[in-house]
Parts: C-alpha cells; sequence; structure tokens
C-alpha cells in the first residue's frame, strides 16, 4: 500500500477502507429543537476575534456534546462475544435524541452515555441506517443528576459549506472525551467511491458526498459534530485516514437531518433500489450523442432487478426519472442520484427517458425495497460456530444463484464444527436432511438437533460458497452445558 | 568401546565393496542435462524484471536403451507464475527450450527434445537424439524390489556445475510409507542434488528414483482452486497443498511412463468434476448406503463430459468399468482421479452412482466419455497491444468457471495494463474483459486487435470499452495518439 506506484487517490481508498472502523468520535450538537434556522452570522459580531467567535460557536455545542459507550455483541472466531468501544454523539432535541454513527451504536444492546459536564446517562437505540452510517439513541433523561439543562445543539445547512469555512469536530478522540480539533472545510463534495464497507457484505456511503476536513479527527471522533463559526452542526464526523495527515470526512448534516427525521419516525429508512449502476457521462459525452451536460450513464445491470425487467441496458443513457431531468457529469455527482431514485417510495411506478442510439425512448419500471447488505449473526453455542442470514447483496457478492442458505462466519478451534470441516465462507444448504431457505428455517433446524441433543448431524454445504460438500457434525452436548469455560466469560475490551 | 573400534573397520570394509558395486552400476546411468530457460516477467511487478535468461543443470536419469531420459519435472516446462497481489502484481512466464544438452557420465554429450511431462507426478521425459540406434547404459530397477521400511538404502546425486558435476551418493534410510495418492516410501533428508537420482539396496537392487511428492489437493478445492497450469486436470483429484516433498517413486509408479512417456501436446483427460470427496464409513452410515467406499462430487462444472452424461453435484460414484471404487479416505480421493487419467482421452467409462431422490439414495449408471481437459488461461498466449499500453489473453472455460461467469461469455482478457499507457490512463484495469469496442463486439483477441487497427487507420482520438470488470459491467473511455494534433 505504501508503493511510490500506487496513485495517490488509490493509496488513500485502500487506507480508507481499513481505517473505517477506527473511527469513532463524540459530537455534540446545540439546542435547536429541530429548528434549521442558522444563527445569522451577524449576531456574533463582526468586530469580534476569531477566537472569541470560536468560543462562541463552542459554547453553543459544547452542552450538547457527549461520548458515547456502546457495548454489542460481536462475532469473533466462531462465538459471540461482549464487546465494548469509545464513539461521540450530538443531542439535537430536548426529548434527549442524539445522533451518532451506526457503526458506533447502530447495533448497541446497551449505551452510556457521558455529557460534557461529566455527568453519566444510559441511552437506548431508536434505530440507525447503515447505508449512511447514521444511528439515533435516546438519552434517559430521568436519570440526569446534572443541575444544568441538558442543552441540544442547532443543525445547520451542510449545502451553504464553502471550502475554506472554519469548523470545529468535537468528540473523543482515542477515547479523550470533550476535545475539539479546529480546521477547515478542505473540499465540500468529496466522492468517496461506491466499495465502501461498513462491515462484510454492508456497502455504506452511496447517498451521499463527504466533507473533507483538516480538522483532527482520530478513532473515537466517529459520530461527533463537526460545527461551524456559528455554532451549528453542519456534519456527523465518521472517517478518518490513519495513514494521512489530516484528512478526515463528515457526513453533510442535510442527509443526516433526513436520516434523523425517518428514523424518529418508523425506526428505520426505507430505501427504493432498481438495480442499476450509473457511471458519469462526461468523457462518454461525444461517443452517446448528449449534450448539455444532460443524463448519465448506465454501466451495469443487476439481472433480475427491475432495470433489467423494464428492459435497460448498459449504454442507455438516463434523461428523466420519474419526471425530472437527470444530469451527473462527475462522479461527485452521482450520490445525488442514488439518493434520488432511494427516496422513490418503494414500488412506485417510474417513467423514465433514456436516450438509446441517438433515439429517445420511454420506459417505466417500478422500484422494489432496498435491503440492508448484511445478513443477522447468530452463534450455534452448541455446535460452536457463528452464521449470517444471506441477503440478496450477498448472494450476489457470492456469486450464489439465489440467495439460500447461511454463511459460516467463524469457527471455534477444536470445536464440533470446526472438526467437521466447517470453515468461514462455507454455506449451509441443509442441515440434518433439511433444507435451509433462511436464518430463521436454519436457527428453526439448529435448535431442534440441539434439544433432541441428536449427536451426528449430517450438513451439506458449498465449501467457499462454490463446491457442494457434506459433513457429519458430531456434537458433544456435555462439555459446554452451563458453566462457561473462563476465557470466554469476560466482557472483551476493544479501544475504537 | 574397544569392541566397537576393533569392528569398525572390517564392516567398512564390506560397505566400501558394496557401495563401490552400487556405483559402478548405477553411475553410467545417470547424466547431466542441461538447457537455457527463457523467463519473461509481465504485469506492474514482473515489467521490472523484463527478460532473463538462466542456465539450469540437473540429474538425469537413463531409463531406456533408446536413449529415453527421465528427469524432475519441477523446471522443465514450468507454468506461468504470478507474483505479487492481485492487483498490481505480476506474473513471469517461460519459453520452452528449444532443445536440450546431455551429458553422459563417460562424457558423451547429446543432444535431446523434450518428449512430455507427467504434472501429477511431476516428472519429465526428454529423447535423446542420434543418427545411428542408440544403446545405452538404462537404469536396470529391479521391478519386485519393494522400498521396506527403515530400509538402508543409497541415492545417488550429482554436484554443481562449479565442481564439474562430479557423482555423489547419500546412506539414508526409508523412514516412512506412504499411501497419498499411492504407494511411495520417503526419504526426507535428501535434498540438493538428489533430486531425480536412482535410489537402490544395499544388495544391488534399484528400487525407484527421488522425485517430488505431488501435491494432493483435498475435496472441496474453494473457490481459487483452479490456478496454474494443468489445474484442470488436477481439479478431479479432488484437491490442499500439503506442499512437495523429495520422496522415493518406486519403480512400480514409473513403470507404466517408462513403456509408454507422456507426450506433450496430448490431450490430458478430463471428466470436469470439482471437489471430490470420498464416501467415508461414517458418511455410509449416515446417508443410509450399505458400504463405505465411492465418490462424492462436489461441482461438475457445466457443459464438461461428467455433465453431459447427466451427472450432477452430490451424486456418489461407487464403480467405474465394473471396478469398485474403493475410496473411504479423503487423502486416497486422489488415486481415482489417476485411475481415470490413465484411461485417456474419448474412454468410455461406465459408471454406478447414487443420487439422492428426495432423501432416498437410488442407485444408477451413466456412461461419461473423458473429453480432453480445456486449456487453462495460463496455456493462452498474451498478445501485447503496445500501442495502447496494455496485454491481452483470449478467454478461456478455466476462467469463466473460475470467476464464475457464463459459460458463454466472450471477450479478450487484459493481462497487463501499464499504468501510464492509454489503457491504463483511461481506467482500464488487469482482469477486465474486453467485450465491445465503440459498441462492436469484442469476442477475441483477433478481434479486439481488429478494432484497434480499425480506429487506427480511422485516426481516432478516443474509443469507448465495454468491460466486464469482477461481475459488473462499465464503460471505459480511453483517449489515443491517433488523431491528428489540434483536434484533440
Amino acid at each position: 500500500m505504501n508503493s511510490p506506484a500506487h496513485s495517490p487517490l488509490r493509496l488513500f481508498r485502500g487506507a480508507l477502507r481499513r481505517a473505517l472502523p477506527l473511527l469513532l468520535m463524540p459530537a455534540l450538537c446545540l439546542l435547536a429543537q429541530g429548528s434549521d434556522e442558522a444563527a445569522p452570522a451577524g449576531t456574533l459580531g463582526v468586530e469580534a476575534g476569531l477566537e472569541a467567535r470560536i468560543q462562541q460557536a463552542r459554547d453553543r455545542v459544547y452542552p450538547a456534546l457527549v461520548n458515547i459507550q456502546p457495548v454489542r455483541d460481536e462475532y469473533v472466531g466462531g462465538k459471540k462475544v461482549q464487546r465494548t468501544a469509545t464513539g461521540s454523539g450530538v443531542i439535537f432535541d430536548t426529548q434527549g435524541h442524539a445522533v451518532t454513527n451506526y457503526h458506533v451504536a447502530g447495533k448497541a444492546k446497551k449505551l452510556i452515555v457521558t455529557l460534557s459536564n461529566k455527568e453519566k446517562i444510559h441511552a437506548d437505540l431508536v434505530g440507525g441506517d447503515p447505508w449512511t452510517d447514521i444511528a439515533v439513541i435516546k438519552l434517559r433523561i430521568e436519570e440526569y443528576k446534572g443541575t444544568e439543562a441538558i442543552r441540544p445543539a442547532a443543525f445547520g445547512r451542510s449545502a451553504l459549506l464553502v471550502e475554506g469555512d472554519f469548523v470545529m469536530a468535537m468528540g473523543s478522540p482515542l477515547a479523550l472525551a470533550r476535545s475539539i480539533s479546529f480546521g477547515v472545510v478542505s473540499c465540500r463534495d468529496r466522492a468517496l467511491g461506491s466499495d465502501m464497507e461498513l462491515e462484510d457484505f454492508q456497502r455504506t456511503g452511496s447517498f451521499n458526498t463527504w466533507i473533507q476536513t483538516d480538522a483532527a479527527i482520530n478513532p473515537g471522533n466517529s459520530g461527533g459534530p463537526m460545527v461551524n463559526l456559528a455554532g451549528e452542526v453542519v456534519g456527523i464526523n465518521a472517517r478518518g485516514n490513519s495513514g494521512a495527515n489530516n484528512i478526515g470526512f463528515a457526513i453533510p448534516i442535510d442527509i443526516v437531518k433526513e436520516v434523523i427525521d425517518q428514523i424518529l419516525k418508523t425506526g428505520t429508512v426505507t430505501r427504493s433500489w432498481i438495480g442499476a449502476e450509473w457511471q458519469p457521462i462526461d468523457q462518454f459525452e461525444e461517443h452517446f450523442q448528449v449534450s448539455g451536460g444532460r443524463g448519465v450513464l448506465l454501466g451495469h445491470v443487476i439481472p433480475g432487478g427491475p432495470a433489467a425487467k423494464a428492459g435497460l441496458q448498459p449504454g442507455d443513457i438516463l434523461l428523466t426519472y420519474d419526471g425530472a431531468p437527470v444530469s451527473a457529469r462527475f462522479t461527485e455527482q452521482l450520490p445525488d442520484l442514488e439518493k434520488r431514485i432511494a427516496d422513490t417510495p418503494v414500488g412506485k411506478e417510474v417513467s423514465l427517458h433514456v436516450l438509446r442510439g441517438g433515439t429517445e425512448t420511454e420506459l417505466t419500471l417500478t422500484t422494489i425495497r432496498l435491503e440492508e447488505g448484511a445478513g443477522e449473526d447468530y452463534e450455534c453455542k452448541a455446535w460452536e460456530f457463528t452464521v449470517k442470514g444471506i441477503t440478496s447483496e450477498m448472494a450476489r457478492d457470492l456469486k450464489l444463484e439465489a440467495p439460500k442458505g447461511v454463511l459460516v462466519t467463524g469457527s471455534q478451534a477444536a470445536g464440533d464444527a470446526r472438526k467437521a470441516g466447517l470453515d468461514n465462507g462455507d454455506v449451509l444448504l441443509e442441515v440434518g436432511g433439511k433444507p435451509v431457505g433462511s436464518l430463521e428455517e436454519f436457527i428453526g433446524a439448529y435448535e431442534q438437533f440441539v434439544d433432541e441433543k441428536r449427536a451426528k448431524v449430517l450438513i451439506k454445504i458449498l465449501k467457499s460458497a462454490r463446491t457442494q460438500r457434506l459433513v457429519v457434525l458430531e456434537a458433544e452436548y456435555e462439555k459446554k452445558s452451563d458453566e462457561k469455560r473462563p476465557e470466554e466469560a469476560g466482557t472483551e475490551g476493544k479501544e475504537n | 568401546m574397544m569392541c566397537l573400534t576393533l569392528a569398525l573397520p572390517l564392516r567398512a570394509d564390506d560397505r566400501q565393496q558394496q557401495l563401490q558395486q552400487i556405483m559402478d552400476k548405477v553411475g553410467p546411468s545417470v547424466v547431466t542435462v542441461q538447457f537455457t530457460m527463457k523467463m519473461r516477467g509481465g504485469g506492474q511487478l514482473g515489467s521490472m524484471m523484463g527478460e532473463q535468461e538462466r542456465q539450469v543443470s540437473m540429474l538425469g536419469v537413463i531409463v531406456r536403451a533408446d536413449g529415453l531420459v527421465l528427469v524432475p519435472g519441477n523446471e522443465i516446462d514450468p507454468p506461468e507464475q504470478s507474483i505479487g497481489g492481485r492487483s498490481g502484481g505480476g506474473s513471469v512466464s517461460f519459453d520452452k527450450p528449444e532443445d536440450y544438452g546431455v551429458t553422459l557420465a563417460d562424457g558423451k554429450e547429446y543432444r535431446a527434445k523434450l518428449l512430455g511431462k507427467d504434472e501429477e507426478m511431476d516428472l519429465a521425459f526428454l529423447q535423446i537424439e542420434s543418427q545411428e540406434p542408440l544403446v545405452l547404459p538404462a537404469l536396470q530397477f529391479s521391478p519386485d524390489a519393494q522400498p521396506q521400511i527403515a530400509q538402508e538404502v543409497v541415492v545417488i546425486g550429482m554436484h554443481p556445475k562449479a565442481y564439474g558435476f562430479a557423482r555423489k551418493f547419500k546412506i539414508t534410510r526409508v523412514n516412512s510409507l506412504l499411501e497419498k495418492p499411492c504407494a511411495m516410501a520417503t526419504t526426507e533428508d535428501v535434498l540438493n542434488g538428489y533430486l531425480g537420482g536412482p535410489v537402490a539396496s544395499f544388495d544391488g537392487q534399484v528400487l525407484g528414483i527421488i522425485g517430488l511428492r505431488p501435491v494432493t489437493e483435498e475435496g472441496g478445492g474453494g473457490g481459487g482452486g483452479m490456478g496454474g497450469i494443468g489445474r484442470l486436470a488436477r481439479m478431479f483429484l479432488g484437491s490442499t497443498p500439503g506442499g512437495p516433498e523429495p520422496t522415493l517413486f518406486p519403480y512400480d509408479l514409473l513403470s507404466d511412463m517408462i513403456t509408454n512417456p507422456p507426450k506433450s501436446g496430448s490431450k490430458k483427460p478430463w471428466i470436469g468434476v470439482m471437489g471430490m470427496q470420498a464416501l467415508t464409513k461414517e458418511l455410509a452410515e449416515t446417508l443410509g448406503i450399505p458400504k463405505p467406499g465411492g465418490v462424492i462430487l462436489g461441482e461438475v462444472l457445466a457443459d464438461s463430459p461428467a455433465a453431459v452424461a447427466g451427472l450432477r453435484s452430490g451424486d456418489i460414484l461407487t464403480q467405474y468399468n465394473d471396478k469398485p471404487v474403493e475410496i473411504s479416505k479423503d487423502e486416497e480421493v486422489a488415486k481415482f482421479g489417476m485411475a481415470l487419467r490413465r484411461l485417456g482421452v474419448g474412454a468410455e467409462v461406465a459408471f454406478t452412482y447414487w443420487r439422492d431422490e428426495n432423501g432416498a439414495y437410488a442407485s444408477k449408471t451413466a456412461t461419461v466419455t473423458l473429453g480432453e481437459s480445456p486449456p487453462t488461461q495460463a496455456d493462452m498466449e498474451e498478445k501485447d497491444q503496445s500501442e495502447v499500453g496494455m496485454k491481452v489473453k483470449d478467454v478461456t472455460y478455466e476462467l469463466l468457471q473460475r470467476r464464475k461467469l457464463p459459460a458463454t461469455t466472450k471477450g479478450a482478457v487484459v493481462t497487463t495494463v501499464e499504468r501510464a499507457g492509454w489503457a491504463g490512463l483511461g481506467g482500464l484495469k488487469r482482469g477486465d474483459i474486453v467485450q465491445k469496442i465503440d459498441d462492436v463486439e469484442v469476442k477475441s483477441v483477433e478481434e479486439l486487435e481488429a478494432r484497434l487497427k480499425e480506429a487506427k487507420a480511422a485516426k481516432k482520438g478516443e474509443m469507448v470499452f465495454f468491460v466486464l470488470r469482477d461481475d459488473k459491467t462499465e464503460f471505459v473511455h480511453v483517449e489515443t495518439e491517433w488523431a491528428p494534433k489540434g483536434k484533440e
């Protein structure tokens, strides 16, 4: 990765993907009660010195800044272990709702929040959205023992940011709570590519560009607020780059606000999917006979998806989507288009105008719901391994004909599953003669055999998701009755 | 102590004589084989090494008086090797030498041609060329002598060129007997200079030669199982690398090959099944099959001979040509593959097998006509498209199977991209399968070359490539220098 032959961008992206799990930071928000109104910069006084303005801005967000310690289950080495980390967040309403990253709180079963006045409160997960890496939590404000009122932070508008704007990153870098770093907006619309993953199979970042800043963002800053000089939250810090100096990224608050609204209403974010992959038209304009910055190039059509059913083909230029013109000359414009498609109500019949071979055609497609990329995890304690449900997205990645079976994600050393020959990446198709269509079916079969204390279970697998193989799992139920082996009992700490 | 000291010189005298006899008997059959190997690097890492030549010398053994010479196969006609990572890596390929020099123990020199190679045993056969009939001192194996565990043996080897290829020997013992994939004895301490060398017992019987233990692959094989050359052929051995080690190949492993040496270019038989698994006692019991012994098919490749005959993954072969498939351990699966291959291309093999029909196993039969092993990606010639800065190869069935792409996929696969070449600047990547250029289909390297030629003739300043990257399609815009200056 450090080869000088690599282009800086590649190097950067590679490092970024690897650095992803590192980034957790606390965010802080000022009282805004959901109001988007930015305080006019003028109220801060033109004559005020920079330092005074920074401090005023800080005071508007600092009371809403929280450090978040999530406790979550992770599936490691064939078993479920409890782990913790440190992240950041910011309170945005008087009911005690705070926003943070999905990778901080999205899978937490317990949340311990420390306010900037050092008061500790428990919180509950309201909902999360891995696609934008946003989660909303609610503080149990009844537990609050502090004397000063909890003051939420105000959201600004990320669309108004320009390169050079002063911004602060607030949070808990390396778990050092209540830290502020300062810098400028280095780039307001950085495109980071669509192949980022939050965890295996869970893509993220498809619907937004990123605010790049040189304000220091370190592991632990994740979920914390990016604050402008007006004291408004303009982004949620989410990514850093451990291989570079002062290159950090925040999710623009404009998209965060929409995600928060949906999570507060329904606990989740519902999006549409059409199964198409787009490319910017820029260099292809002449070849495909388009001009005036119109359209976007269809690069790939996912077989069986809505776009394929509607007859879309690679090489089509999409000119309008659902009645409105579409334009993406540059990569930076693609997330907007992706978001527009995603924002279409699920199941809606959408008319499209496409340019094909120089002729305009009208097509109609019906959107379907965008699934989560990664399936649920499950620990088969008695057989000493872990599995994951297989989503359509995973099935495509694994090149399975259809979503079926469950994926082995780990097996314990010298455990029953390992001895039978089950490895990470194997797909279980049949357990004890029962076909496994889904995680639920698998769990049903597994629980039944465990209840029966079935000593030998024939399992049909696709080795490495490819070659069929039969294995006989010999389960020893006695050895792991109740008492855990001492090394399993503890909670492992992991600093993020 | 006293006794021992007294006894030793006497025994040493006997042994001295025995060893001398062995050297006299075996020594003349040991020859020196020399040739020049040309290596060419490809890809980002490979291009740094460019073209290189290396003088190779190795020990060979005359196994037939008419000039058939057996040599270790590891350095003869080696497959293309990839180096470094998947992206930014490269490959090294080797040109076949025109001919080989063979120097006999008495100093006589001959030219020889490569007849062929047995990929499984990793042994190669050279034929010495001569105008008049040859009567050379062939190694006299003792067909009935079987290596015994702990048996003391003498191995004859050869020093490197710096020491004038002087013969040497080593006394060692057969330290284990292996059944994987066929009877072999190991003498693991035999390394440098002994590969290919004859092995004799102290009473002068020639037991075999030192080869490299075949790498057997464990059932399953996994997604990456179809890597290098000959792997398709190897696939139906079932297949996980254990790493080759010097091993005594007894005569009964060699006799067929000596009578009928493998020929280059002759087609390898192929059934088209990946990941075979043994029907173990445990599996037979669990499946309710009367007795163990059989081979369970892992993946039957599309359009392969096995698929054409109606076999499917999960079928359990129990008989072939009325012979039982006595495979009840995974380590034995390779044996079955070897047995099938010996039948040769075109052979009809009648199988009896069990098929799972809604949970009950039914006995069925099928006749498979062994096909030719399809060429692998490594067998394909890399064609340089220097004007756009990339190299391409035709797409093979093996590549499509490995990448799980439809067998009907056509195109030319990009094997090397110069970073600052037009293709590289446009964003083409190693592994892309070019399917169209400027909306005209590209089904092969030949067609790709034709398209590029046309584009150049038309002085096109830009081209739009349509490629399959991983399993997704994408357009790539490539600029060229062909447009007249000023119109860009």
